[in-house]
């Protein structure tokens, strides 16, 4: 009790504190920027804070911001004890009182569908409400939203493993016959599934560009490890391969030459498609490896909506983003550590 | 200098080592995370997809892992092999291993025609398999075990208990087998000549590789009766 007073004091000390000085710069910025200061919004502020100081932080939360103090620090102390400092709030002693107060309601609403379903099964009394099953399957908040309801709207701070016990319980629930009030009490939660699937962008897929002679054509970039290559196909043509000037005989493994020709062998278009790529950086595997995932992109406009499918399901037009470790301070290398005695000389810098 | 719990010197030192220095560098959340964790996987085998892609129906836009880089559809491709060059490799030279592989299924090959042209009648020249393939495959099969031991740690004392095992283990398990009695030899002859005898000679049920797994099984026999420690 005494603790919670001290720290509501000096919350409010610290509000004081700082909302003169935001009143002290607000004043001398409407000074600066020429416009009276009752009349400056907070759309003024931002403006002029990004001209005076601009970042390139891709994070924005630590861009440099000038909020009234209620914006920034947390929620104000509102006492949840009367004077005798019995809490009002049923479930206070569990440190997060509002999860437990919907897992409770959830629970109990559970169990009162089952006695309905108990009573009408022994008797055949008709039900005293209309109960119905969910016609469609429901959605669940996410993570993300549901660490912010509790967070924005309560200060409460939730873990992973009570949105899976979350997810679970809502679930059983929606699987029963249900009230009116029932389904108006999930619906703060989740929503029906959307039918809809996401599927590839036509448009994009079938972009090309036409050259001066006539020819159709479309340019990718292909990458992995530290290789860059640049590859264009055109379409109509009779089967030509280039590679930095020279033809397959730029690899010399078998494995490399296969890796370049797969997509091709695939989509059976061997014979109809010419290539011409330019490489740059990485090993001969690496390289290799960056053309195919070039060329399996370059190639979709000229292919039908068969074997895009099986390029796509085949995870060829994803790219492999495997690097090598890097090294890391007290280890000889990215896994490997030291042997015991030389543990010893190291220590012996942080000895008083 | 805090103390810090550990089973020898070593762990003791390296606690200490670690308290100094930022804990970012060693957390292993993020040294060690899958970063195809939230990926789908995909198709990895030429069947199945010309299966999967009929219609012209568009398919859902999904990021998925990435293709091997072993993966093509040419003829001379198994991922089998592919699993065996993996487990022959050391130190990263897989050019080498890969030419010691390709040796092995041309010797099987020249083995096979060999005993061909032996065989007299006609029905038992039809029973030579020649495909080198084939051999390999059920070569492989002969050396998977059905049980393996397991250490279980009860009451202070650790008990060897026989246990199933899913596919990708006894395919370790049998490739490993026959790689290590080719090991142990002294030899004076190259690896590859090695191998492709162990291989014929676990087709046909005979040889040291396929005689491991008989050992295996007897002593998950004589441990028959700590089976049950398998469930607590």
């Amino acid at each position: 009790m005494k603790a919670f007073l001290k720290r509501a004091k000096e919350h409010e000390s610290k509000i004081n504190k700082y909302t003169e000085e935001y009143e002290l710069g607000r004043k001398h910025l409407a000074n600066m920027m020429g416009i009276h200061p009752d009349e400056m919004t907070q759309e003024h502020i931002n403006e002029a804070i990004r001209y005076l100081l601009p970042s390139g932080l891709f994070d924005k939360g630590s861009r440099p911001q000038f909020k009234h103090p209620k914006d920034i620090l947390p929620l104000n102390f509102d006492f949840p004890f009367d004077k005798a400092g019995r809490p009002y709030h049923y479930q206070y002693y569990t440190l997060l009182p509002n999860y437990h107060c919907i897992m409770s309601e959830a629970a109990w609403r559970m169990e009162c569908l089952r006695e309905e379903e108990v009573r009408i099964g022994s008797t055949g009394a008709p039900p005293q409400e209309e109960m119905k099953h969910l016609s469609e399957e429901y959605e669940w908040m996410d993570l993300r939203t549901f660490l912010n309801y509790f967070k924005s709207n309560h200060s409460e701070v939730v873990q992973v493993n009570e949105h899976n016990r979350f997810v679970i319980l809502m679930t059983k629930l929606s699987k029963m016959r249900l009230r009116e009030q029932d389904v108006a009490f999930l619906k703060q939660f989740g929503s029906p599934k959307t039918s809809e699937i996401n599927v590839m962008d036509t448009e994009e897929i079938k972009k090309f560009y036409v050259n001066e002679q006539g020819r159709k054509f479309r340019t990718k970039n292909g990458y992995r490890k530290s290789a860059i290559a640049q590859v264009t196909v055109y379409a109509e043509g009779e089967g030509i391969l280039e590679i930095n000037g020279k033809g397959i005989e730029y690899f010399e493994s078998q494995y490399a030459r296969e890796q370049v020709l797969f997509p091709l062998v695939l989509t059976s278009s061997l014979n109809k498609v010419d290539v011409h790529a330019r490489v740059e950086g990485g090993g001969e595997m690496g390289q290799s490896g960056a053309i195919r995932h070039g060329l399996s992109n370059a190639l979709l406009p000229f292919v039908s909506q068969q074997m895009v499918n099986k390029l796509s399901l085949s995870g060829l037009l994803d790219r492999d983003s495997r690097v090598k470790e890097r090294n890391k301070p007290g280890q000889k290398k990215a896994r490997k550590q030291f042997q015991w005695y030389e543990l010893i000389k190291a220590c012996c810098k942080f000895l008083p | 200098m805090a103390l810090c719990k550990g089973k020898t010197i070593y762990h003791t030192l390296l606690g200490i080592y670690k308290q100094h220095i930022s804990t970012s560098y060693f957390s292993t959340n993020k040294v060690l995370s899958n970063m195809y964790k939230d990926r789908v996987p995909s198709v990895q085998s030429i069947e199945e997809l010309n299966a999967l892609c009929i219609d012209d129906k568009p398919v859902e836009k999904k990021i998925r892992i990435p293709a091997k880089s072993e993966f093509s559809s040419a003829v001379t491709y198994d991922p089998i092999v592919q699993k065996f060059i993996n487990i022959l490799m050391r130190d990263g030279k897989k050019e080498k291993t890969r030419e010691i592989i390709e040796q092995v299924l041309e010797n099987i090959k020249m083995k096979q025609i060999e005993n061909y042209h032996k065989a007299t009648t006609d029905a038992e020249k039809a029973m030579v398999v020649t495909d080198p393939l084939k051999v390999f495959h059920g070569a492989v099969e002969n050396c998977k075990p059905l049980l393996i031991l397991k250490t279980i740690v009860k009451g202070g004392s650790g008990y060897r208990v026989p246990v199933y095992c899913h596919e990708r283990r006894r395919l370790r398990v049998g490739i490993n087998f026959i790689i290590k009695t080719c090991d142990t030899r002294k030899r004076k002859v190259p690896l590859s000549t090695v191998l492709a005898t162990e291989i014929l000679q676990a087709y046909n049920n005979e040889g040291n590789a396929v005689g491991k797994k008989h050992q295996l099984h007897k002593e998950c026999e004589a441990q028959r009766a700590f089976a049950h420690y398998r469930w607590k």
